[in-house]
């Protein structure tokens, strides 16, 4: 397998190697390589220094395959295994094995505070990539589950910019439900 | 300088967040918190109202989150989640829009179909969780009529609901030929329809269901596109499905691979297709599923005996299991209502394991299938 490596250069313009198969990964890079524009280093003027080697790291470990994360979501079962006429079972051990060691990978890759989470998930969004895009936004969901608005937008640095008449009908709102929904 | 720069930054991370993330964000939580993050923000609050983002929330719900109910306390409509185990229960206070008599009679998307009282001819269409509801105008008043079924579906073409009751003449005389027949209403159909005031002022169609089909007593059930009713011809050997395109209200018949006598017979969704459950004698059922549709093959996929689970007293053989849904996740189950004792049963058809809820559900009304959603019909 060829291993071209592409440089990446982060807004704060430092420049990062990526090997090609792993930059694949990203939709967005993905497509600047096929579309023959690689012109030497690749500007990612919405990504800084401090998240792009986590990106990379990311990329890296999933090498081209963005669809393993959401394999991995669905319980790590593959379907279309079942019906394949030479089904081995020893190769369905070994995937099993590799889905568990890349489910606590993306554990302790995932360990980190909420700034990195948020700017995580925009360069994933920025450079397409799925299966980081979905672990970021799942991981914002959990974190915001059990918490009340006002928790949310302390935590969150989120002003309310509700009129305090709309105010007042909100905190009607709120208490309607808190009173019929016992809070979890 | 460059600091007070980096520390603004930093204050704004999550308002900072483009819509469509915090959407995505958003997207991955139930209901529940879902209404309580309304008043976080107007952004938030736009985006939990669009109609948009309540259909893409319900997509991402599992299918069968639970059972809705009637309770036997007044007005409240009792809701168990499945998903969570024996955790999550939430009574809906109906009071405010119906009586005491209300009848549940379906659920879809979240959306529940309620009927005044027994004998009326008044239909809701409610959603207990955001508190929306349609009042349809009533359905035939001036024939004498006996309802059957309400059935509430939703018609993947136009992404509309429809209300289907199935109903029939009543007769002068014995000899006289049942005629069954069908009234539909769709939902938002006529300009201005289910406007602001909770009325919606469409109108109601009725359909004559194909002559000769007898239907039997097991409630219609919706799937891929279809609502499906089991029926039997005079004294022939064999049951025949009639089935409704829900879109184009054209009707067909599938040859049913039993004859549809005993009691409880239950038409079930299993893996994306019809299937049903056939009570062979009163602790054994068997269920079949259309393997193909077009040339209406059927396979039976598993006997199920329940014996060990009901006393040997004569009396408990009055007291069936009712098939309620086949859960496709994580396992395949199958639940009943144990009539009797008021419980679930589920069966996992994988290992052949019973567990019984002993939680005591329904007051009044059989449980129904339901899911909770930010759906408007």
């Amino acid at each position: 397998m060829s291993s071209t490596k592409i440089f990446l250069k982060s807004s704060d313009d430092k420049t990062f190697e990526i090997d090609e198969t792993a930059a694949r990964a990203s939709e967005t890079l993905k497509n600047i390589i096929d579309g023959g524009c690689l012109d030497g280093v690749i500007p990612l003027p919405n990504v800084s220094s401090n998240i792009l080697p986590k990106v990379i790291e990311y990329c890296k470990k999933h090498g081209g395959d963005n669809g393993s994360s959401k394999k991995i979501a669905n319980g790590g079962v593959d379907k279309d295994k079942e019906i394949l006429p030479d089904y081995d079972e020893e190769e369905d051990k070994r995937e099993k094995v590799r889905v568990d060691e890349l489910k606590k990978w993306e554990e302790e890759y995932m360990d980190f505070d909420q700034q990195v989470l948020y700017d995580l998930m925009l360069a994933a969004n920025y450079l397409h990539i799925k299966g980081l895009l979905d672990l970021t936004v799942e991981k914002a969901a959990s974190m915001i589950r059990g918490r009340t608005p006002d928790q949310i937008r302390e935590n969150f640095n989120i002003n309310s910019d509700f009129t305090p008449e709309e105010e007042e009908e909100m905190i009607l709102i709120e208490d309607e439900w808190d009173d019929e929904w016992a809070f979890d | 300088m460059a600091n007070q720069k980096s520390c603004q930054i930093r204050r704004g991370i999550a308002s900072d967040l483009p819509q469509e993330l915090v959407r995505e964000v958003l997207l991955r939580l139930p209901v529940k918190p879902l209404l309580r993050f309304k008043c976080v923000c107007k952004d938030w609050f736009t985006i939990i109202s669009d109609p948009l983002f309540a259909k893409a929330q319900l997509q991402q719900v599992k299918p069968i989150s639970g059972f809705i109910c009637k309770s036997s306390k007044s007005g409240i409509l009792s809701y168990f989640n499945l998903q969570k185990g024996e955790g999550e229960e939430i009574d809906f206070n109906v009071q405010e829009l119906l009586w005491e008599n209300v009848i549940l009679q379906d659920s879809c998307n979240g959306l529940l179909l309620l009927q005044e009282h027994r004998y009326s001819q008044q239909f809701f269409v409610y959603n207990p969780i955001i508190k929306w509801h349609l009042k349809l105008p009533q359905f035939l008043t001036d024939y004498k009529i006996q309802n059957l079924w309400s059935s509430l579906v939703y018609d993947n073409s136009n992404h509309k609901y429809k209300v289907v009751i199935t109903f029939k003449k009543l007769r002068k005389r014995v000899i006289d030929p049942v005629s069954y027949k069908c009234g539909v209403f769709t939902l938002g159909d006529k300009e201005g329809g289910g406007g602001g005031d909770g009325n919606d002022y469409g109108f109601w169609r009725v359909l004559d269901m194909t002559a000769a089909y007898m239907l039997v007593y097991c409630k219609p059930l919706s799937v891929n596109g279809a609502l499906h009713w089991m029926t039997y011809i005079g004294t022939e050997v064999g049951g025949y499905i009639l089935s409704m395109d829900i879109a184009s209200e054209e009707f067909r018949v599938i040859r049913s691979p039993v004859h549809p006598i005993l009691w409880p017979f239950g038409l079930l969704e299993m893996k994306g297709s019809l299937g049903l459950s056939y009570p062979v004698s009163y602790d054994q059922v068997d269920l079949w599923v259309l393997s193909d549709p077009v040339k209406q093959a059927w396979n039976k996929q598993i006997s199920i005996n329940y014996r060990i689970l009901i006393s040997e007293s004569r009396l408990d053989r009055y007291f069936v299991f009712y098939p309620l849904v086949v859960m496709e996740n994580p396992s395949p189950v199958i639940i009943f209502y144990y009539i009797l004792k008021k419980e679930l049963i589920f069966y996992n058809l994988d290992t052949g394991e019973f567990k019984v809820e002993h939680k005591r559900i329904g007051g009044s009304s059989m449980a129904t299938v339901h899911v909770n959603s930010l759906i408007r019909g």
